[in-house]
């Protein structure tokens, strides 16, 4: 606030040095001006406060949090609607490093066997990195992590709905700076839920964040890059319960499992990796009665989730879940998930369609459609309709 | 010929120098600093042992303490014995400690060299003594500098007080301590010179004939003031030494009280002495950090529901929990600086829940300081005094250090000694090249 014994000082300057009136005047010139920029926002924020633009603002703030409540009422057994039968149905993100993100609408009825969700207008190019997916509620709050360490949050509704053919020109993009690359996508509304959060690097490093540390770095907008040297980069990020399990999968096809209460709070090398190998999936098997793994010629190797032993020291190798002779023929995990027999799974083939799979059908036929098979798999992904 | 260089430890900043003997260069020591020939008198050490200085050592410590996690417990000093007139008992001495915490700061160093009965301090589980942390600064001063050089360093020139202490045994042992530091830091050969004649060395060479002149050491920290004859090593005479601590930081300080706190709820929080006492701290930079605790923001997010000072408050509670003292301190250091130039500056701090704009006159910051400026008046008039001398008998003043550019400072001296006799030596680094200079001569012969 601006006095009137500041203006007289001012004045008293000005006819004690009239050269400092130039500077004096310059000074409250560039001030006014910022302040006119500022009035003028503020004044359009009244416009819209009174045209109701901020109010339905509000109300979609308020939805999130009530499903972010609904969330919390699971956990202390009150029930919740199933994520793909809510009303708006269950959103499909699709994002790559250079920070773009596609939204698809994924409505229950839509949920058919190998029902082609939505296509790429060209196929993807082999050499990029394949596309991350996520399925997850239109209401949820997402982090995005940067490779540099840095993390946003944004309301997955904020993320326009893509219509008609799939392609990134166009898409949403995220506010990555010069030179970061989009590392993972995590939904935050079950913070609460959980006891603490594994941050997993491509090449096996892990860090585990207890849930107020977490908390707290989220709300710094950094949780740290997650890695001992470049040019590794976060792969994952797993909501964990302290007396739970974490499980990654590497594209050559290893699992590795490991008590939480074993996982590093700064980041350690926990799985011992060959030099092409790296993560592609982790996760936390939780209650899930099965783990599948996904590969990029479409066939699927399934595991009761007893199987996965707990690692007893860092730098394991974990368990192979295919062959050295199908690994030379060139079979690759392109995703892993832990799964209940009603769980659905997307995944998206080399040429560009996205394809629904129930993972009933998976498990029954350790494969998916003959035609996916010969196009050949990049990403995968698994998820609950119960949410 | 093996390189050496001039030191000017300061009690809160410090400088390093080198001449080849045409030339004399202080070193950008502290890159980070707004003057980057100048680096502060302050060791961080954190619980994992490694040491810091300078701007670095401020930065980390903020970075360190601000918002972090706290555990205060009660820790087991010592005992004290009592005697009284027919009692007699012990008992148990405790301090609360922040088992947390991930550094310590320190500072004034160089007084600690004159304090009788400091020995040192413990800084976790190590106990430092007083040569061993100068040691460990001057060993990274001398680290900086033979990078910068690019080469080693074999020996140095340390500035040192007209007196450490008015008593010559614990003078000579605070000279001792600081010549045992250098060695501990790597300087295989150590020698002193005042530094008063190094900040008027410049000055000495150009003489034809002895004079008597007033060296006004006014940097960061303190105010050193010297009467002495100059003309040549044989003539060299101090007639009186003198001096207060009060210097750049104060103003800085100063300024804050005056300007800045009304910023942050002063004058507009009534009755709540928790609010009053976490506005009153802003203005120690050190202290910053430690209202970074849960209670405080409870308080302050409190008033401002409550609808006191609320966009004040805002930015007080922006400034303790968003890591912005290093920037809000800098900026008002800045606009001090710029007041030496010019009539006005503008402070600024534009932040998450802070938009200060503070508009700030030489004719304020004169009136700011004020009870400051006629303190050093009366420190000097009394040194004049001390020295027997009359100020027409002054020769010359020579100025040095930061502070020493403040109009107000050279209109005074001017007042008292006239302007004909005021000479500027250079006024960040003086001393540091003066002692650089006579490091470049020790070195050749």
């Amino acid at each position: 606030m601006i006095t009137s014994d500041q203006i007289e000082a001012w004045i008293r300057e000005i006819e004690e040095r009239p050269a400092s009136a130039a500077g004096i005047l310059r000074a409250i010139a560039a001030r006014l001006a910022e302040l006119d920029a500022w009035n003028e926002e503020l004044l359009a924020d009244n416009i819209a406060l009174r045209s109701g633009e901020r109010a339905e603002e509000y109300e979609k703030r308020i939805a999130s949090l009530e499903y972010q409540l609904e969330m919390l009422g699971r956990q202390v057994g009150q029930g919740a609607p199933a994520l793909a039968a809510a009303p708006e149905g269950a959103s499909l993100l699709l994002f790559n490093p250079r920070g773009q993100v596609l939204r698809l609408n994924l409505q229950p009825d839509a949920l058919k066997p190998a029902a082609r969700l939505a296509a790429f207008t060209q196929p993807l190019p082999p050499d990029s990195p394949p596309p991350g997916l996520l399925v997850t509620s239109p209401h949820e709050e997402l982090l995005f992590v940067f490779d540099s360490g840095r993390a946003i949050t944004l309301a997955a509704g904020k993320i326009a709905l893509a219509e008609g053919d799939l392609s990134w020109q166009g898409a949403y993009r995220v506010d990555a700076r010069p030179g970061e690359e989009l590392a993972a996508v995590l939904p935050i509304a079950r913070m609460a839920m959980h006891e603490a959060c594994a941050q997993v690097s491509r090449r096996g490093c892990v860090k585990l964040m207890l849930k107020a540390s977490f908390e707290s770095f989220v709300a710094r907008g950094t949780i740290g890059a997650g890695v001992k040297r470049k040019p590794d980069r976060t792969a994952a990020l797993v909501f964990c319960a302290r007396e739970g399990r974490l499980a990654l999968a590497t594209r050559e096809g290893y699992l590795l499992g490991m008590d939480v209460a074993k996982l590093p709070f700064a980041p350690e090398e926990i799985l011992q990796l060959s030099v092409s190998d790296h993560v592609v999936a982790a996760f936390s098997p939780g209650s899930k009665a099965s783990i599948l793994v996904m590969t990029n010629v479409g066939k699927v190797l399934h595991r009761e989730a007893a199987w996965l032993e707990p690692a007893i020291s860092y730098k394991s190798r974990g368990q192979a879940v295919f062959s050295p002779a199908r690994r030379e023929a060139g079979v690759r995990a392109i995703g892993a998930a832990a799964v209940d027999e009603a769980d659905w799974s997307v995944a998206l083939r080399a040429d560009g369609a996205l394809l629904a799979f129930p993972v009933e059908g998976l498990l029954a036929s350790g494969a998916v459609d003959a035609d996916s098979q010969a196009a050949g798999l990049l990403s995968f992904a698994a998820f609950s309709p119960q949410g | 010929m093996s390189l050496r260089v001039g030191i000017d430890f300061g009690t809160s900043n410090s400088g390093v120098a080198v001449s080849d003997g045409s030339r004399v260069r202080v070193l950008p020591i502290d890159p980070q600093n707004l003057v980057p020939e100048v680096v502060k008198t302050i060791l961080y050490i954190t619980r994992d042992g490694e040491a810091l200085i300078g701007q670095e050592a401020v930065e980390l410590y903020y970075r360190q303490n601000i918002g972090r996690q706290r555990s205060i417990v009660k820790k087991w000093v010592g005992e004290v014995e009592y005697h009284g007139a027919e009692m007699f008992y012990v008992t148990d001495v405790y301090a609360y400690v922040d088992e947390l915490a991930p550094g310590r700061l320190l500072q004034y160093l160089k007084t600690a060299l004159r304090s009788e009965g400091y020995e040192g301090t413990r800084v976790f589980e190590r106990f430092y003594s007083t040569t061993e942390l100068i040691a460990i600064y001057l060993r990274e001063l001398k680290r900086r500098a033979e990078a910068l050089l690019g080469e080693e360093i074999e020996g140095v020139t340390l500035g040192r007080p007209v007196r450490f202490s008015d008593d010559p045994q614990r003078d000579r042992r605070a000279q001792e301590a600081l010549a045992e530091a250098a060695r501990q830091a790597g300087f295989r050969s150590v020698e002193f010179e005042l530094e008063p004649v190094a900040a008027a060395l410049f000055y000495e060479r150009t003489l034809r004939r002895p004079q008597d002149a007033l060296i006004f050491d006014f940097g960061g920290g303190t105010l050193d003031i010297t009467i002495m004859r100059l003309g040549s090593p044989q003539e060299r005479e101090v007639y009186a030494s003198g001096g207060i601590g009060i210097a750049g930081s104060d103003f800085d300080s100063a300024i804050i009280r005056r300007r800045m706190l009304p910023h942050f709820g002063l004058g507009r929080v009534e009755g709540r002495p928790e609010i009053l006492a976490l506005i009153n701290a802003v203005s120690d930079w050190i202290s910053l950090p430690e209202l970074c605790v849960p209670s405080a923001r409870h308080h302050l997010q409190a008033a401002v529901k409550a609808g006191v000072a609320p966009v004040q408050l805002k930015a007080l509670e922006s400034l303790i929990f968003n890591d912005l003292a290093f920037t809000f301190y800098r900026a008002v250091e800045e606009g001090k600086i710029a007041l030496s130039s010019q009539g006005a500056s503008v402070i600024r701090l534009k932040e998450a829940g802070i938009d200060l704009w503070e508009l700030y006159t030489r004719g304020q910051f004169e009136q700011d300081i004020r009870e400051h400026r006629e303190k050093i008046e009366q420190v000097l008039l009394e040194t004049l005094q001390a020295a027997g001398r009359e100020p027409g008998q002054i020769d010359a003043v020579v100025t040095t250090g930061g502070s020493s550019n403040i109009p107000v400072f050279t209109a005074m001296l001017a007042r008292i000694f006239g302007a004909g006799k005021l000479v500027a030596s250079d006024a960040f680094s003086s001393v540091s090249a003066g002692l650089g200079i006579r490091a470049g001569q020790s070195a050749k012969s």
